[in-house]
């Protein structure tokens, strides 16, 4: 999916028009902490707790302190004594609260391995790869596993955004449009929902380099949304990949099925209401041309000359039958004749070829023959109905005079 | 998935296995349609059988001699009537592991198999016609055959 330029006269909109960060409540970047197993690292909780027990253990403190003054201010001259008694005293009784503390501060300890290890089993069992982008574009450390999988990189931490998607996607414009539109979900002034339907990395097609010199095209579906920290040094965006090439696959199929449906239902109909003799004669006459097509493409030598001359030879032997499609109401087999006809006139205007260039010409070729056999098989279907249905007429005819006959003869 | 793209993924397999194996490349030539016959086969053919959403047959057959001077290349002075089999079922392992890695959500590739001339007939499926893509080597001609039905 690529932008198109009514989606970037969105964009544009949207950046003019952006609500305020603290506004609105539904449309804008909201600054929430991010779910610990997400955006929490294996540092945060430690952090955490620090802050938590800081200021718990200053009171104590400051109250042994100012017990141990009030208590050597009672006992004046022996100034010294008294505030290590008071001191004592005082700690003695703050014993308890500092033991609690430490206990406090244990589970508290324990709690945040816990959920460390939880964070990494998480991000290691996750199917779909998940990651954080930086301000600066780059993945951050925390990444799941199977993003390396799906991305087919050893180590994407550190990586800049468009270096990895740089040898995944066919164009350079799909990737700028990726790399504006990930910008844009950084400013703070942007309507997040509304630029999410712009992403135009929902469904992208990639390709990837397999072992053998081939490629290996998938189909996968990235997702963004930005995360607001504690802090803005802790925003980033929180990226989710899916490879979704088997639900594509079928939906491709499913689109193609109910295509073929409705043009089958389409022949029909035209076969209905078509000559039977000139649709016998051009269903000959396609059958021979698509044959000697073939014996031209069998021909052997593989030299420029001999490839031209071939490409030439099945351009001519086709063009008949184009003409005589034409003239006659068949739609379906008007568009593959022209399919395969625009594709001999871009082979003719190439400056070389190789029997490589060939093979969407035989593959057109085959649907041809395999339409015309359709249409044979439709056809004769039809003038088996259209006998069938007259035989059933004239015994009709036949049965009703008998009766007109026989029913004064039943009177008299 | 379109058949050009199946069909072009198998002719890159045979294409790369004579680069990457053999270290010479090879030719595609003029790719045809065998209409109401088989297409001929040569003295050694690997078979690679696909079903699942598509069935059919990815065929690669090459004649004797191309065979040993395959195997010459390769610095392999073997050429046994078993080691041309074991070179000709190599091919035909390429051409079922290229379709895994690339169709294996689509069908599933059966373990190929190779037959010698004189074996049973081959049997494409019904109503198709085979697509024969011609493979020039040196001055040999190899066959690679796809038959896939819709």
């Amino acid at each position: 999916m690529k932008l198109q330029p009514h989606d970037w006269a969105q964009l544009a909109d949207i950046q003019a028009v952006g609500t305020h960060r603290t506004g609105k409540s539904s449309a804008t970047v909201h600054r929430r902490t991010a779910p610990p197993s997400v955006a929490g690292s294996s540092g945060t909780p430690p952090l955490t707790l620090a802050r938590s027990t800081g200021p718990i253990l200053v009171v104590p403190a400051l109250a042994i302190a100012a017990g141990a003054w009030s208590l050597a201010a009672g006992h004046g001259g022996h100034a010294w004594g008294g505030l290590l008694a008071g001191g004592a005293v005082t700690a003695a009784l703050l014993l308890p609260i500092m033991l609690w503390l430490w206990q406090r501060a244990r589970t508290l300890g324990t709690e945040a391995s816990a959920a460390g290890r939880q964070q990494a089993n998480i991000l290691g069992s996750l199917r779909e790869g998940l990651f954080l982008i930086g301000r600066d574009l780059r993945l951050s450390a925390t990444c799941s596993a199977s993003t390396g999988e799906l991305l087919h990189l050893a180590s994407p931490s550190g990586r800049r955004l468009e270096d990895v998607l740089r040898p995944l996607l066919d164009d350079e414009e799909t990737l700028a449009a990726a790399l504006t539109f990930l910008q844009l979900l950084w400013n703070d002034e942007a309507d997040e929902d509304a630029i999410e339907s712009l992403n135009p990395l929902s469904q992208v097609q990639v390709s990837f380099a397999d072992t053998h010199g081939g490629s290996e095209r998938r189909y996968l579906s990235f997702a963004f949304r930005r995360v607001a920290g504690d802090g803005v040094s802790d925003d980033c965006i929180l990226g989710l990949v899916a490879d979704v090439t088997d639900r594509v696959l079928l939906a491709l199929e499913l689109e193609q099925a109910e295509a073929n449906g409705d043009s089958q239902a389409d022949l029909l109909l035209q076969l209905v209401r078509a000559d039977p003799v000139a649709l016998v004669a051009f269903l000959d006459d396609a059958d021979t041309a698509f044959r000697k097509s073939n014996a031209i493409l069998t021909s052997p030598g593989i030299g420029q000359q001999h490839l031209y001359k071939r490409l030439i030879g099945v351009l001519r032997e086709l063009d008949a039958v184009t003409s005589a499609a034409e003239a006659l109401p068949f739609a379906s087999f008007a568009q593959r004749l022209q399919s395969i006809d625009d594709l001999l006139t871009g082979l003719s205007a190439k400056t070389s070829l190789t029997g490589n260039d060939f093979l969407p010409v035989v593959i057109r070729l085959d649907e041809l023959m395999s339409h015309a056999a359709t249409m044979r098989a439709i056809h004769q279907h039809i003038v088996l109905l259209r006998a069938a249905s007259a035989a059933l007429a004239a015994l009709d005819l036949r049965e009703s005079s008998v009766d007109r006959v026989a029913a004064p003869l039943e009177l008299s | 998935m379109s058949t050009e793209f199946e069909v072009g993924v198998f002719v890159n397999s045979v294409m790369h296995y004579f680069e990457s194996a053999v270290q010479q490349p090879a030719a595609c030539g003029i790719p045809h349609l065998a209409v109401r016959r088989s297409p001929e086969l040569a003295d050694y053919t690997g078979i690679v059988r696909i079903s699942g959403q598509r069935d059919g047959v990815v065929v690669f057959t090459a004649p004797r001699s191309m065979l040993c001077v395959m195997l010459m290349c390769m610095q392999d002075t073997d050429l046994s009537h078993e080691h041309l089999r074991e070179l000709v079922g190599e091919i035909a392992n390429t051409l079922s592991g290229d379709a895994q890695r690339n169709f294996r959500h689509q069908y599933s590739v059966s373990v190929r198999s190779v037959v010698h001339e004189g074996d049973a007939p081959l049997v494409y499926p019904p109503y198709r016609r085979p697509i024969v893509i011609p493979i020039a080597w040196r001055s040999y001609q190899a066959r690679l055959v796809v038959c896939l039905d819709s």
